[in-house]
């Protein structure tokens, strides 16, 4: 654990995951492990400076988070470019389509459109291990040190139908390599699949997009064909958008 | 440890708002004299966010990380928000064919929550994130107009800063516009952030609560505050009613739990 006061003001913002929006005092003591007082103390400095903002049930992150987060620029040009085309996605297939790009061993979703009433386990700026995830798997199987990580880092079995050997992962990065998208069929999730194409030219992928939702509403050819057709209308806009 | 930690956290604050003000990679150098910290400890500083994963190193210098990004996806203010009124701004932008803002009030600036639309975006001075004077905007004026006497207050004892020969610059030219926004239920601004620009905004409610403002926004001759207003105005109730009607977004709430981060 850092002890200095960077190192323990970065543990308290990393205590917040999206599952829960506010964390009492309490709370944090547990997710940080830091003693309460000094923690008190911490956080009401950084309520001051506006990363965190106080509520009557504890703290959550504040404002000066987003706008600071808005300024990160890997990943923002493609961010910005992929709406459009994510949007149309989700339209056409009824499923909720995400951009994401590979950090590691995890994907970070960069946006997340839903059409429809499909509801998904996902959310913009949230990660998921890449093994488990179509996206994942179809950034990685553009990328040798990528893919050499993925298979080396722990496989968790998640569902019946997860992927947990690496000589079965790296065959299956090597099929995606071939068709150009990759699935999960319910990998991560009993009910939840998804297909996805990376971002590329002819180069490794900068990121890839998807569609995911509950097996019953997934076509797989028709979500495929669009899914393709938005990663390279995405890819094209990347390359060629204006330069901000 | 000798130094006191509320110079600590004051430092960082400073060195991540250089990144602020000049996006993209800084060296230590650069970052020093902009901070006005010592090149040591700006050194120091920057070691230990690089391992947080706040700051990314490239060879030409620093710049900000993925993890800004996360963490700054989950202001939840924000995420709320911005999710519910996404599809009906796309829809607001496509039919007028024009930028459309979403914006909340802080202190004395509108920062963007989210910014749509034509090519004319490029153009003006907002950005997703961006922080602009509120006086200076429909969607500032907007928020003001309903905002506790207190804030006001407040606002007004800060001053007035103009942007433009336009920009409203007395309290009461500020409280006269703010008296017809509360009677009108929408605010209008020409010239007042930007020459040739015009806006026209309306609140957006949590219940009884004005929490955010949407707004039109386009070069001056095409905006005629007449023909928008209505646009305006139901997109700001249908972000509204969804506000209060739809569930929690799956971060709060949903049938498969989400998955934290590591």
């Amino acid at each position: 654990m850092n002890q200095s006061v960077l190192g323990r003001g970065a543990s308290i913002m990393a205590a917040f995951d999206g599952d829960q929006p506010v964390l009492s005092l309490h709370e944090l003591a547990t997710r940080t492990r830091l003693p309460k007082s000094s923690l008190h103390r911490l956080a009401e400095q950084l309520c001051q400076v506006g990363w965190l903002e106080r509520e009557h049930r504890g703290y959550r992150v504040g404002l000066r988070m987003f706008e600071l987060g808005a300024l990160v620029a890997e990943g923002n040009r493609l961010g910005e470019a992929a709406v459009p085309h994510l949007q149309a996605l989700a339209a056409r297939t009824g499923l909720a389509a995400h951009l994401a790009l590979l950090d590691r061993v995890e994907v970070v979703y960069l946006q997340r459109v839903v059409a429809g009433p499909v509801r998904v386990p996902t959310r913009r700026g949230g990660r998921k291990p890449a093994y488990c995830t179509a996206l994942g798997k179809a950034i990685a199987a553009y990328d040798d040190a990528a893919a050499y990580a993925l298979s080396s880092a722990p496989m968790p079995r998640r569902t019946a139908k997860t992927i947990t050997e690496p000589g079965a992962l790296r065959a299956e990065l090597e099929q995606v390599r071939e068709a150009g998208l990759a699935v999960d069929r319910g990998e991560a999730y009993e009910d939840l699949v998804c297909v996805a194409a990376p971002v590329r030219g002819d180069g490794a992928a900068i990121g890839a997009v998807s569609v995911t939702g509950p097996a019953c509403l997934m076509r797989w050819n028709v979500a495929g064909e669009a899914v393709r057709a938005a990663a390279a209308a995405v890819w094209n806009a990347t390359v060629s958008g204006p330069d901000r | 440890m000798s130094e006191a930690p509320s110079s600590m956290v004051d430092r960082v604050v400073l060195i991540l708002s250089v990144f602020e003000r000049s996006s993209g990679t800084l060296t230590a150098g650069q970052i020093s004299v902009r901070s006005g910290i010592p090149r040591s400890s700006v050194q120091r500083i920057l070691q230990q966010l690089v391992s947080a994963r706040w700051l990314k190193r490239h060879e030409d210098g620093y710049a900000l990380g993925l993890r800004m990004f996360e963490i700054g996806s989950l202001v939840p203010h924000r995420s709320r928000i911005t999710c519910v009124a996404r599809p009906v701004i796309h829809e607001l932008a496509e039919r007028t064919g024009q930028v459309v803002h979403l914006a909340v009030l802080d202190q004395q600036d509108v920062v963007y929550l989210d910014k749509v639309g034509s090519a004319f975006a490029d153009t003006l001075p907002s950005r997703v994130g961006g922080r602009f004077p509120a006086h200076c905007t429909a969607v500032g004026k907007a928020l003001l107009a309903y905002s506790p006497l207190a804030t006001v207050s407040e606002y007004l004892a800060a001053g007035l800063p103009r942007r433009t020969e336009a920009s409203l610059a007395t309290p009461t030219a500020l409280e006269a516009a703010m008296a017809s926004i509360r009677n009108s239920g929408y605010a209008t601004e020409r010239d007042e952030a930007m020459p040739g620009v015009a806006c026209v905004a309306a609140p957006i409610r949590n219940f009884d609560e004005v929490v955010a403002a949407v707004s039109v926004c386009g070069p001056r001759d095409q905006i005629r505050a007449k023909d928008l207003r209505p646009l305006v105005m139901w997109t700001a109730a249908e972000i509204s009613r969804s506000l209060t009607t739809v569930a929690a977004p799956l971060a709060l709430s949903g049938p498969v739990r989400e998955v934290a981060g590591p």
